[in-house]
């Protein structure tokens, strides 16, 4: 059996990271980890009042790949295995992420940053005011546009024909909320954008890059944004306006309104239920997503091209924000 | 696309129905076990009884999930010790957790994992001080 003692007295390299608005406390034995994490961690305008802990232990000599993941949570404790080497467990009550890793995932920048930062904020963000919503988000001059939508609903392709139409790119599939003080912010986590292969028919040069296996066992092109489609890329906005999208097969653009009644409902049930033992987390998160649902919202509905929905979308955005400021 | 249409996920299998609960006093503690199968939850009532002669830290709380959907992988054993949690696992998918601080065991049992060793072998090591 193996036995593995996360005792943050003995690991002896401490460094403080900001991800999506939050500060997180890495502690670990591994100053290679430590410089790897380093690297993502954001320069945030917003002021971060939330911490949590991470503390990670890396066996140096153990070369255990990284897996498929198997996520289980129970009351205030959640793990996710990337195979038997990789083990991490949070403890949401106690906001504190401890794992025992092998040398492999501790020196791969793409599973921190696609998978396990993400991953860290989604679980442990309950407890700290930070609601993980299914939906992408894009700015411009510091507002947010939301965009919400069931699997396959297209709003990775839409994100990158709004962010090739002059919005900058926060992201594409997770966008985390949190509050501050009145106001609402969104972040997004520099995760790359997630394109299923026919999307090639829509934007030719990811035929430059390959297809890998996502974490939902899709097939998909997971690509740097910024570097696929030279595009703006922002960490955070306040949102102004929540769009859901539904893709209709030779539909012309569509814009309904829809009732925060309605949007709170989408929002509530597309969130993962929390314990009774997280009640403050809970409550938390509801007056988040009430914030959310507050928004102006709107069905837009599609059928052709993501360019055109986008050119809609951009002068729909532009018309929005003169009625804000008129 | 339906706004008000769409069930809550449970990705994490939180929720899984726990249909047996059995709570008892033992001592001045009200024990108390939930689980989603009646051979988990009989084997825990019955260890409160022979569970102070073991000389194992109480746990008040029990709730252990028999987790039919995870895939067996391997046999290989990580214990995790961190501040007052620990963590075992066998494979990926049996994990057991016990909380020292709130007295509580909670954990998926994979199909794999026979009542007679999880509380004779693992059990035994996740308590273990």
């Amino acid at each position: 059996m193996k036995s593995v003692s996360v005792d943050p007295t003995i690991l002896p390299y401490a460094q403080e990271l900001r991800f999506a608005g939050v500060v997180c406390d890495l502690i670990t034995n591994s100053f290679e980890l430590r410089v790897l994490l380093s690297q993502l961690s954001h320069v945030e305008n917003y002021q971060a009042g939330n911490r949590f802990n991470m503390r990670i232990v890396v066996n140096e000599s153990s070369l255990d790949p990284i897996e498929k993941p198997h996520f289980r949570g129970l009351r205030h404790v959640v793990t996710a295995s990337f195979g038997t080497g990789n083990i991490f467990i949070f403890d949401v009550l106690r906001r504190t992420l401890s794992a025992s890793i092998s040398r492999v995932a501790a020196t791969d920048l793409r599973f921190w940053s696609e998978k396990l930062i993400p991953i860290s904020l989604g679980v442990l963000g309950a407890a700290m005011g930070l609601v993980p919503i299914h939906c992408a988000c894009l700015e411009r001059n510091g507002d947010g546009l939301l965009i919400a939508g069931m699997s396959g609903a297209g709003k990775s392709t839409l994100s990158v024909a709004l962010a090739q139409n002059g919005l900058s790119y926060v992201s594409d599939d997770w966008t985390y909320m949190s509050r501050h003080q009145s106001s609402l912010v969104a972040f997004g986590t520099s995760a790359p954008v997630k394109l299923l292969p026919d999307a090639t028919n829509h934007f030719p040069s990811l035929a430059n890059y390959r297809v890998h296996r996502s974490m939902n066992g899709e097939l998909a092109y997971e690509v740097d944004i910024a570097e696929a489609f030279t595009v703006r890329v922002e960490k955070a906005c306040e949102p102004r306006w929540l769009i859901f999208l539904e893709r209709i097969p030779n539909c012309e653009v569509e814009f309904t309104s829809v009732a925060s009644s309605k949007a709170i409902s989408y929002l509530n049930s597309s969130v993962e239920r929390l314990p009774t033992e997280l009640y403050e987390a809970s409550a938390m998160r509801d007056l988040t997503l009430e914030m959310v649902s507050r928004l102006p919202c709107w069905f837009l509905r599609y059928g052709g091209a993501p360019q055109v929905a986008a050119e809609y979308l951009v002068e729909f955005v532009a018309n929005q924000a003169r009625e804000i400021f008129a | 696309m339906k706004l008000d249409a769409i069930p809550s996920p449970d990705l994490l299998r939180r929720f899984v129905a726990t249909p047996y609960v059995f709570t008892d006093n033992v001592g001045p503690s009200r024990h108390s076990v939930r689980s989603n199968e009646l051979g988990i939850a009989l084997a825990v009532r019955r260890s409160w009884s022979t569970r102070r002669a073991e000389n194992l830290p109480t746990v008040v709380s029990w709730h252990l999930i028999r987790d039919v959907f995870a895939a067996n992988t391997s046999t290989e054993m990580t214990l995790v010790s961190a501040g007052k949690l620990r963590t075992l696992i066998v494979g990926t998918e049996t994990i057991l957790c016990y909380d020292a601080q709130r007295s509580e065991c909670l954990g998926f049992v994979s199909s794999r994992t026979t009542i007679p060793r999880l509380f004779a072998e693992l059990i035994p090591v996740l308590l273990k001080i």
